[in-house]
């Protein structure tokens, strides 16, 4: 069995199959945060809860489960995750609240498509067990310890969603809220980066920061450099934001929240045509970090092998037909203050050689 | 009525129901109709569904909130018109929702009905579909595929491919007040103010 961390070390693992992402968080003694979840493409398990269990944690050993939004890379098996994690305390966006929100959240039955179906059953897990979901605005105190008997101490803040980002995605959700006589449809969650949950946690000497999904635009990224909360940091590992996409790179962010050549850890992303990052955005990462890990290659995933005449009759009718993902990678980052951070490269994950 | 593509040679006429059978390979007659059901789950209620708009509303006004993962995966009737004295045997069977569309292409997540492979994504091109389909083709919606052979009364076979845009019902008022009730039995759910935990 690989070895669980060190009560007094520091860990960060970031899941990636290549369409979705989940992160786990070791703030010592034991205890751990999960924000996000995605499933093993091979077999379907939750990534972060089987990971702890691989290296003999509990799953009681949960604190906090963390959804920074709810688009469905985000979310997949979140519902599981809760109901495994019986003792973590759940939090979620405050846009989660509104009315127009649960509604769409209530339209969307188990068994349909995308996040919000995923996040009812999150719901219906929570209501059974009698439990409370704390909702987060920007710079909210999650969870802390002070240092003692020898454990450095930590904290946990959100950063973000604003509040102008919160009404902007209750405004856009709302357009998709069931009437009498409108057409069922299922599509993406819309509007659901802008209520994304950036985290920042502070252990001992260190400090990190993981992106979710929050873009650059006012409300995203702007937004959260005018907080007090990252007065004087200097971070020095980054879950890059939106897998890397260009429209989640601010050069601020990265000047001003970042020690030099911070650990930057990226999961890539690819949907339809969609494939994040693009050359264009490592090269924006790279121009601040040589560091740089993928959770999974950017390379398109594998084909599914099949019989000869269904592949050659369906590839008359479909173009570049592919697994929607590639089999899962992790990002292991340790750090204690002796030797800083050690990162480990699990399944397909792998480092990025940025170009000179 | 469903698209069509005769991928070889011949043109697909007569009455076909497509059965998303447990095994890879199915048999249709010409005027059957016939459901089977991979997950075991809703067969009563599933049956009821025909492929035509009114029918796939009826089955799903009364499961869209609640049914099972697998129920209404399993469900498939594609119907298009075969000759008389022949069939069809099924190769492959997908449920689509469309993800994005671009032009005359749209792009779609795949998952199989028959076998429990991974998800996939591929971009069709609109042409593939009838005209009454082309007008449902939108972020969200979903469709049948199935690709198979059809067999003639003279045993010549013409591979095929028929794609069926879903025609899940509007909402209704029971839907509406349904999720509603939803909505307020979760309002004790959630924190009254913002503070701070640690």
């Amino acid at each position: 069995m690989d070895p669980a961390p060190l009560s007094d070390q520091f860990e960060v693992s970031i899941f990636g199959p290549g369409w979705g992402e989940a992160i786990a968080v070791h703030v010592g003694r034991g205890e751990w945060l999960l924000a996000d979840s995605c499933r093993n493409p091979d077999d379907r398990s939750v990534m972060s809860v089987s990971y702890l269990r691989s290296i003999g944690v509990d799953p009681s050993a949960v604190k906090w489960i963390v959804a920074s939004h709810w688009d469905d890379d985000h979310v997949r098996g979140l519902a599981e995750t809760v109901d495994t994690c019986a003792a973590a305390d759940f939090y979620c966006s405050s846009a989660l609240r509104a009315r127009e929100v649960l509604t769409v959240i209530g339209q969307y039955g188990r068994g349909n498509p995308g996040g919000a179906s995923e996040l009812r059953s999150v719901l219906d897990v929570l209501a059974s067990r009698g439990k409370t979901v704390h909702l987060v605005g920007p710079d909210r105190l999650i969870g802390r310890r002070s240092g003692s008997e020898g454990l450095p101490p930590f904290e946990i803040y959100s950063l973000g969603p604003s509040d102008k980002a919160v009404l902007q995605a209750i405004s856009a959700v709302g357009q998709l809220a069931m009437s009498d006589g409108v057409r069922r449809l299922y599509p993406a969650w819309p509007a659901a980066n802008l209520t994304s949950i950036a985290l920042l946690v502070r252990f001992d000497a260190t400090s990190i920061i993981l992106g979710a999904d929050l873009e650059s635009d006012e409300v995203g990224w702007p937004a959260v450099l005018g907080s007090s909360l990252v007065d004087s940091i200097s971070a020095d590992l980054f879950k890059v934001p939106h897998h890397g996409s260009s429209d989640a790179y601010l050069k601020e962010v990265w000047e001003d929240l970042f020690a030099q050549s911070p650990v930057a850890a990226v999961t890539p992303y690819r949907s339809g045509r969609a494939s994040l990052p693009s050359d264009a955005g490592l090269k924006k990462i790279c121009a601040h970090t040589e560091r740089v890990w993928l959770t999974a290659p950017r390379t398109r995933p594998e084909q599914i092998q099949r019989d000869r005449t269904v592949e050659k009759t369906i590839r008359d009718v479909v173009k570049d037909l592919h697994r929607a993902e590639h089999r899962a990678g992790q990002i292991r980052c340790r750090w204690r203050r002796s030797s800083g951070w050690e990162v480990e490269t699990l399944g397909v994950a792998l480092s990025h050689r940025c170009a000179a | 009525m469903s698209s069509s593509r005769p991928l070889g040679l011949g043109t697909a006429v007569g009455n076909l129901a497509i059965e998303p059978g447990a095994t890879t390979f199915s048999s249709i007659s010409a005027g059957a109709y016939l459901l089977t059901y991979p997950g075991g789950h809703g067969a009563p209620e599933a049956a009821r569904e025909t492929g035509s708009a009114a029918s796939d509303a009826s089955t799903a006004r009364g499961q869209a909130d609640e049914r099972p993962d697998k129920s209404i995966d399993a469900i498939a009737t594609l119907k298009q018109i075969l000759p008389s004295g022949a069939h069809f045997i099924q190769l492959g069977f997908w449920r689509g929702r469309i993800l994005e569309t671009r032009g005359s292409d749209f792009t779609a997540v795949l998952s199989d009905q028959v076998s429990n492979a991974p998800e996939e994504t591929g971009t069709f091109q609109v042409g593939e579909l009838s005209d009454d389909d082309v007008a449902l083709i939108s972020p969200g919606a979903e469709f049948y595929w199935v690709v198979g052979y059809q067999v003639s009364a003279a045993r010549q076979r013409t591979r095929t491919s028929v794609i069926r845009m879903r025609r899940l019902p509007t909402y209704s008022s029971e839907e509406v007040e349904r999720a509603n009730d939803w909505v307020n039995s979760k309002s004790q759910l959630f924190e009254q103010n913002g503070s701070s935990s640690s």
